[in-house]
């Protein structure tokens, strides 16, 4: 008796010492967590529109980043109410920003909460079993577009920066700054690995990539890469790779120009402002009860307008020089849908002048009442482009001048796009006609600044740093080579780990 | 084999004495005065080394004794009694009473998975025993700790009836939750407001980690080990205890009357340059008196049965408490009623126990908003004008005409609230236990605690104020059902080898903690007639868009835990132990699961030296006791270690200008913390405890010293990792002090009197902050802002603000104030709108600006020390008791005035203000607009210190004789009429002194309950 007593309580002992880690484990029937997350598809979509939603949230504060390198470029000036409105941004367009400057701040950690998002995602979803196998690739490679188009941001403006492709824990503190070369590297994978699985075409889902806008985001990038370092290939991608996936853009035949440059915008009331055939990529805004209202419209408005019939009231922020004006040829179509000439337009006494007045607006997000006033939007419903066929043809035009092999020539897809912008005659395709088209093309589209740097610091020196009397004077800082400085906060905050972050050269 | 024992005794005896031998067994009971029994009492026989201990009960069984031997009972602190036996002493009872002493060296008490001798503790445990708590007229258990041992403050925040306590065992080490683990009868509990206190036989204290670290994962914030009264084998007993007793405010805040309001509030019109306004003085209404309910009855009684054999016992009760409120009796109340039986068998030759305890209580309480200052009756009266009458002249309630926000009629929110909880608790608890060889002892015990708590609300139309008003009528309703089980098993063995004695404890536990939900809610009551009655949801108008319901489950929270100790005693002069416990907590992620907790400490028993022989007569006893441990809190809530989904906004798929959606994203919202882990508290002590003069001098000493590391908060992370911050091990607090504890005994013939008296002193100190600034925030009052944080170097919570030096009293002064430069190259004064009769701040930094920067450290909520006095005497059936409790070395930050409320009525001591040059330094001018921020700028002028000491209870009693009863049959009956917070020592202003300590925020006063003053008269009985 006494032993079977004690074999029992040994055997109670030890049962429940093996039964002790699944008695541990407990579930959470009600909230949602990361470990009873990621099991349907639905659960896969809703972690894709997260990743989505975190590049459409990817400001710097109040703005997209495309409106500070339009201020960091030779086209704008800040502007805004007087001397002291928009000071931190006034310092972007001097090459003067400070490393406390918020922007900076927000820019990093917006763009890492997207990195984030896309790394649990694409941790979690191949284990999600799908009736369709090839919708989960396409939403892993959907994911890898976003993760890869993050970085590209995040590694041109920064330049130094953590690269993370896993799900990051408090455990990996010290992940560091990486070599820009890996990132580039990173960016190249993810883009190639995205083209494999994504579809060509998103009729009816408008908003999510096709591959051709993987292909023409990596040629964006591969271009930046071997500008900026002088290299011929960028890490993972060749100049035949990029070449042969850039004219695979323009020979499936998927895209095409708008007839009407102006049709590419809001303001025109043309319905191929959204999601035309020329739009590769777009990020959608909305409106009321629908997300976002883009923000960096309501900065580009006239001040205290007194019309309001077609332009709603703005902030006058980017200002926009008669010199840069000019460099429009008066029979470009893109001269008036790019830039709003407010005195004639809309007439000297019927608005305020910003600080830095130039009379000249831009015109391509310009506040409109038809949206404001209309209680189912109240506010700008801009979409975001991101790229355009017209960008395809230039980066081909480009790519074919150095050496890439095309079906066409560089002359036809240069001639193609300003054709499209009202000229007839065309004088013969060079690098440096490429960039003045491009300027033209893409004025505001946040495209600008970069193509500066690309073509060499002297390069973006010389048309950055202007003999204009103050407040336009703006001198170029060649020591940080055009990056932005670390956010010292995030530096301060990475001081306890064996690799803090160091601050950009010139900072 | 007894036979031929037997035999050889007689021999042995026949040729020694010569007479004719004559065998006696001799049983019987050793009980105190008052009929309590005593275990441990040495038996012995005179001359001999023959002798035997009373058990648990205080029976003691003696075989083989003779006429003429003499019984000698002794118990230390107990006067030695002698009994010579006669032959008519065999087979018969021969019960004894010892008489006094109140602290005994053998006395056992319960420490974690067993009980042990006082004498060989080597751990800091207090104990609270039944006399004790019998002296005053508790409603919770928790105020029967209160200031009767070192190293625990209870206080109450709210003196509301049903109210919790906080309870904190050698300062509070966390940021979160600081309440101690109670362990009823051997079953963890969530609360213990369900027990009434009369069913409570002993409570100890678990202070050190040596003492508590046997319950590991939960033991951070020490252990209270609570025993409820057990059957005893006698013969059958009903008990009846009962009080009837009324209470009234103990103090009053004292408030301006209409006369000093409207001369104040002119003179401050007049101050700020306005023309002074015509009051319109409807009455002088002191609102204090018109929510007070005047003579409060509270209520107990309690029916207690007890009895059995040493094969059966058994001891049941039912008991009732009721309390109405002082302040709105229909919406501040408590009820309590208990039911519980507690068995007990032996069987099996005494080698099969079991056990069997069932506790079912039924709680009904409602409540007032308390310290809220954004509303409710409390923060109204204290801060409504005098002016408003209760009733205007249609007989409606009174609207103020110059206090607005949520401060409106206070006699009218009374009425309008409709809050009740309903609590149904039964706490079961079953074991068995066997003793396998005589010195091999298992024990398996399972235990439930099941709970159902509804909660109702009911919110009448009303309009008691332009902003305080409620235009359709709605009712709320939840239900949550906790269910909690423990089981256990637990093996004991026992060594004794000549002078080394072993005991060892090894044993498992599992806990799980569940809990489900149900609320719901409707408007508009569409049955009439309307009101309280009719408040249910089925009543209200039915669509989807007004009902509403939800539900869910808590997450489950497991416990997996092996524990053991080993105990080593050389001789009663040397003693060891040693504990370890591992816990696995389900709250913790998969690398973090399992704690592990070990404990060491030692004793030594000087006193039991032969060299110290000669000590005996001065010092019979002393002894010096040193420990080291550690122990755990998973006080943070479940799922910690995982991130939780949430929204993420959204994305637009298809044209947003035409026909696209919205789609919503999901992502985790902070990164995963897999590595959280415990908090963990380390804690050495060293102590003595020493016994003079036959123990009518008691004496115990601790030093302790307890670092709580890895407390658990959110902190910040750099932004790469792309997270909101998350909960981690981050900080670190440190508890350090002394405790003392005295006792004295003495009689004078018939006259019997003695003091018991405690003191600690705490010294708290945040140690480590795992943040960039080294700071948390704490409490945040509106209009002050931040009033509390903590700090790296300073106490936890330590009131923020800014130093004053008292008041301007000219313009030279003013123009003798710190400046500043501007950017714009100006001059300016560092409080530009100063008058004479302002307050003058300092400037700590000396850059001539009056900002955060110059906040400092204006005390904290932590008393630096804290004590308790009893006394007590008795004469021939009469006795008194007298017991006082305070603490002192702390603040309180009294803010309970409502700045953003218009002209809210002020405490008196405003009238003091400044009136010219020299008039005053400490009370400002009178101002409305207070451009100077004299009262907005959280200052010193509203830290007040919190010293105090209270008469917490005094009682007079009688207890008739044996004599007087037994004619009655009557075995015990006592009177006693009592008082409870008669008196309370205190320079603070503030409607009550007493105010919880140890959080972060703490210790901050927006208008709280005051205390009862209760007299009592009561009665217990026994027959």
């Amino acid at each position: 008796m006494k032993r079977y007593i004690l074999h029992i309580t040994m055997a109670l002992l030890v049962l429940g010492a093996a039964a002790c880690d699944d008695y541990l484990e407990v579930d959470n029937h009600t909230a949602t967590t990361e470990d009873n997350f990621y099991q349907t598809e639905e659960d896969a979509y809703a972690a894709l529109y997260a990743a989505y939603n975190a590049i459409t949230d990817d400001k710097g504060g109040t703005n997209e980043f495309e409106f500070f390198l339009n201020m960091c470029s030779d086209d704008m000036f800040t502007g805004g109410g007087s001397s002291s409105d928009g000071t931190d941004v006034r310092r972007f367009e001097k090459h003067k920003m400070l490393v406390t400057d918020w922007q900076h701040d927000q820019f990093w950690w917006r763009g890492y909460v997207g990195i984030y998002r896309t790394n649990v995602a694409l941790e979690k979803i191949p284990n999600i079993t799908f009736g369709d196998e090839t919708e989960k690739a396409r939403i892993l490679a959907e994911l890898k577009f976003i993760r890869a188009y993050i970085y590209s941001n995040l590694v041109r403006m920064y330049e130094n920066i953590p690269l993370i492709t896993e799900p990051i824990t408090l455990a990996d503190a010290d992940v560091g700054q990486a070599d820009p070369d890996e990132v580039y590297e990173q960016i190249a994978q993810d883009y190639l690995a995205a083209i494999e699985d994504l579809p060509e075409s998103v009729e009816g889902e408008e908003g999510r990539v096709t591959k051709y806008a993987a292909q023409a985001m990596l040629a964006r990038v591969y271009l930046f890469y071997t500008g900026f370092y002088s290299q011929t290939d960028m890490p993972g991608v060749t100049l035949n790779v990029i070449s042969s996936l850039v004219d695979n853009i323009i020979e499936d035949n998927h895209y095409g120009l708008v007839d009407n440059f102006a049709d590419l915008w809001l303001v025109s009331g043309s319905d191929e402002s959204y999601y035309s055939r020329e739009h590769v990529y777009q990020i959608p805004y909305s409106y009321n009860g629908k997300g976002a209202s883009r923000s960096d419209v309501q900065f580009y408005g006239l001040r205290d307008l007194s019309n309001t019939s077609t332009y709603a009231a703005g902030w006058g922020f980017g200002t926009i020089h008669p010199d840069v004006y000019n460099i429009f040829d008066p029979a470009d179509e893109r001269r008036n849908a790019t830039i709003l000439d407010a005195n004639s337009e809309v007439g000297e006494n019927e608005y305020s002048n910003s600080y830095q007045h130039t009379g000249y607006y831009f015109k391509k997000y310009t506040p409109l009442s038809k949206y404001v006033d209309d209680p189912a939007f109240s506010g700008h419903p801009d979409g975001r482009t991101v790229v355009r066929y017209a960008d395809v043809l230039l980066m081909a035009a480009e790519l074919s001048l150095k050496g890439g092999a095309f079906t066409r020539t560089a002359q036809s897809y240069f001639e193609e796009v300003r054709i499209r912008a009202g000229f007839t005659t065309h004088p013969p395709v060079s690098i440096d006609r490429i960039f003045e088209e491009r300027r033209k093309e893409f004025f505001g589209e946040g495209l600008r600044y970069w193509d500066l740097l690309r073509q060499g610091i002297d390069v973006a020196d010389a048309a950055i740093t202007n003999n204009y009397e103050s407040p336009f004077d703006v001198t170029f800082d060649k020591a940080t080579r055009g990056i932005w400085p670390i956010a010292d906060v995030q530096i301060q905050l990475s001081s306890s780990s064996s690799k803090p972050l160091k601050q950009n050269a010139g900072y | 084999m007894k036979r031929l024992k037997l035999f050889f005794v007689a021999m042995l005896l026949c040729s020694v004495t010569g007479l004719l031998a004559q065998t006696l067994d001799v049983t019987g009971k050793v009980a105190d005065e008052h009929g309590e029994a005593i275990p441990g009492v040495n038996v012995t026989v005179k001359g001999t080394s023959k002798g035997v201990i009373t058990d648990m009960d205080g029976f003691y069984t003696i075989n083989n004794l003779a006429a003429g031997d003499i019984l000698v009972f002794s118990f230390i602190g107990m006067e030695t009694q002698e009994v010579q036996l006669t032959n008519a002493s065999g087979g018969q009872k021969m019960d004894v009473v010892l008489r006094s002493g109140n602290i005994s060296l053998n006395e056992v008490v319960a420490v974690g998975y067993g009980t042990r001798k006082k004498s060989s503790l080597t751990a800091a445990i207090s104990s609270v025993g039944e006399k004790d708590i019998e002296k005053t007229q508790n409603l919770r258990v928790e105020q029967a700790l209160q200031g009767r041992t070192a190293g625990v403050t209870v206080t109450s925040s709210s003196a509301q009836p049903g109210a919790g306590m906080s309870v904190r065992i050698r300062g509070a080490g966390t940021n979160g939750n600081s309440d101690p683990l109670y362990i009823v009868d051997g079953l963890p509990v969530g609360g213990i407001d369900y027990l009434n206190p009369g069913d409570i036989a002993s409570m100890e204290i678990l202070k050190d980690a040596a003492s508590s670290s046997i319950y590991g994962a939960r033991g951070a914030n020490g252990v209270v080990l609570i025993t409820t009264k057990k059957g005893k084998a006698q013969a059958f007993t009903v008990t009846y205890d009962g009080f009837q007793s009324i209470q009234n405010p103990e103090r009053k805040l004292s408030l301006m009357d209409a006369d000093q309001y409207v001369l104040f509030y002119n003179e401050a019109q007049l101050n700020d340059g306005v023309r002074p306004m015509d009051f319109n003085r409807r009455a002088n209404t002191d609102w204090q008196d018109e929510i007070y309910n005047k003579n409060a009855p509270m209520m107990n009684h309690s029916v207690t049965l007890n009895g059995g054999t040493e094969r059966a016992k058994i001891s049941s009760g039912i008991s009732y408490f009721g309390q109405e409120g002082l302040v709105a009796p229909d919406n501040s109340n408590y009820s309590r009623i208990t039911a519980r039986v507690n068995a007990e068998t032996k069987s099996h030759n005494d080698k099969l126990r079991t056990g069997t305890s069932l506790y079912y209580s039924n709680i009904e309480s409602s409540g007032i908003d308390v310290n809220n200052i954004y509303g409710g009756p409390l923060a109204s009266a204290y801060n409504l004008d005098p002016l408003t009458p209760v009733r205007d002249e249609h007989g409606k309630y009174g609207v103020s005409e110059y206090v607005s926000q949520g401060i409106t009629n206070p006699v009218g929110k009374m009425e309008y609230l409709h809050s009740q909880t309903r609590t149904d608790k039964f706490v079961g608890n079953m074991f068995v236990e066997y003793s396998i060889l005589e010195n091999l002892k298992f024990k398996s015990s399972y235990g439930i605690d099941l709970a159902y708590v509804t909660w109702e609300n009911y919110n009448p139309v009303y309009k008691l104020s332009p902003s305080d008003f409620n235009l359709v009528d709605d009712v709320q309703k939840s239900m949550t059902r906790y269910f909690n089980h423990n089981w256990e098993n637990v093996v004991t063995y026992d060594l004794e080898l000549n002078k080394h004695s072993i005991n060892a404890v090894a044993g498992s536990t599992i806990l799980e903690e569940t809990s489900h939900s149900l609320w719901g809610s409707g408007v508009d009551i569409t049955k009439t007639p309307k009101g309280e009655d009719y408040a249910y949801i089925d009543n209200t108008i039915s669509d989807k868009e007004t009902r509403n319901s939800s539900g869910g489950m808590g997450i489950p929270n497991r416990l997996l835990s092996f524990f053991s100790r080993v105990n080593y005693d050389y001789n009663e002069k040397y003693f060891f132990s040693a504990t370890f416990r591992a816990d696995g907590s389900s709250r913790f992620g998969p690398d973090n699961k399992y704690g592990y907790f070990p404990s060491f400490s030692g004793g030594w028993v000087l006193t039991n030296e032969d060299y110290a022989a000669s000590l005996k007569s001065i010092a019979n006893f002393i002894k010096l006791r040193a420990s080291w441990g550690q122990n755990g809190s998973n006080h943070i809530g479940n799922f910690v270690y995982v991130s939780n989904i949430s929204d993420a906004g959204s994305y637009v798929i298809g044209n947003p200008l035409t026909s696209g959606i919205s789609m919503q994203g999901l992502a985790p919202n902070t990164i995963p913390t897999p590595d959280i882990r415990w908090e963990t508290s380390e804690q050495t002590d060293i102590g003595l405890d020493a016994h003079f003069l036959d123990s009518k001098f008691t004496f115990t000493f601790d030093y302790y010293n307890k670092l709580t590391k890895d407390l658990l908060l959110a902190v910040k992370i750099p932004g790469h990792y792309g997270s909101n911050s998350p909960i981690d091990n981050a900080a670190e607090v440190r508890n350090r002090g002394y405790e003392f504890e005295f006792g004295y005994n003495d009689k004078a013939g018939a006259f019997n009197w003695g003091v018991n008296a405690n003191i600690s002193f705490n010294e708290n100190e945040v140690t480590y902050i795992g943040n960039d600034e080294k700071v948390l925030g704490g409490a945040v009052v509106q209009t002050y802002g931040l009033v509390t944080r903590a700090e790296e170097g300073e106490p936890l919570g330590y009131f923020w603000g800014y130093q004053t030096d008292g008041l301007f009293q000219n313009q030279t002064d003013i123009d003798n104030m710190p400046v500043s430069v501007n950017e714009n190259g100006d001059i300016v004064k560092m409080q530009p709108h100063a008058q004479p009769g302002d307050v003058r701040f300092i400037d700590q930094n000396g850059d001539g600006v009056l900002d955060d920067n110059d906040k400092i450290n204006l005390g904290n909520s932590n008393p630096v020390y804290f004590y308790g006095l009893s006394l007590f005497a008795d004469w021939k059936g009469f006795d008194v008791s007298v017991f006082m409790q305070g603490a002192g070395g702390h603040q309180i930050a009294n803010l309970s005035r409502r700045l953003d409320a218009g002209l809210t009525n002020l405490p008196a001591t405003m009238l003091n203000r400044w009136t010219g040059e020299n008039s005053t330094n400490n009370e400002p001018r009178a101002s409305i607009e207070d451009p100077n921020k004299n009262y907005s700028l959280f200052s010193d002028r509203y830290v007040v210190d919190g010293d105090y000491l209270r008469i917490k209870n005094v009682q007079l009693g009688y207890t008739f004789s044996q004599k007087a009863l037994s004619r009655f049959k009557i075995e015990h009956l006592k009177l006693y009429v009592a008082a409870q917070n008669l008196y309370t020592f205190t320079d603070y202003s503030g409607v009550d002194v007493e105010f919880g300590s140890g959080t972060i925020n703490s210790g901050v006063d927006t208008g709280t309950y005051p205390q009862a003053r209760t007299f009592t008269v009561g009665m217990n009985l026994r027959f």
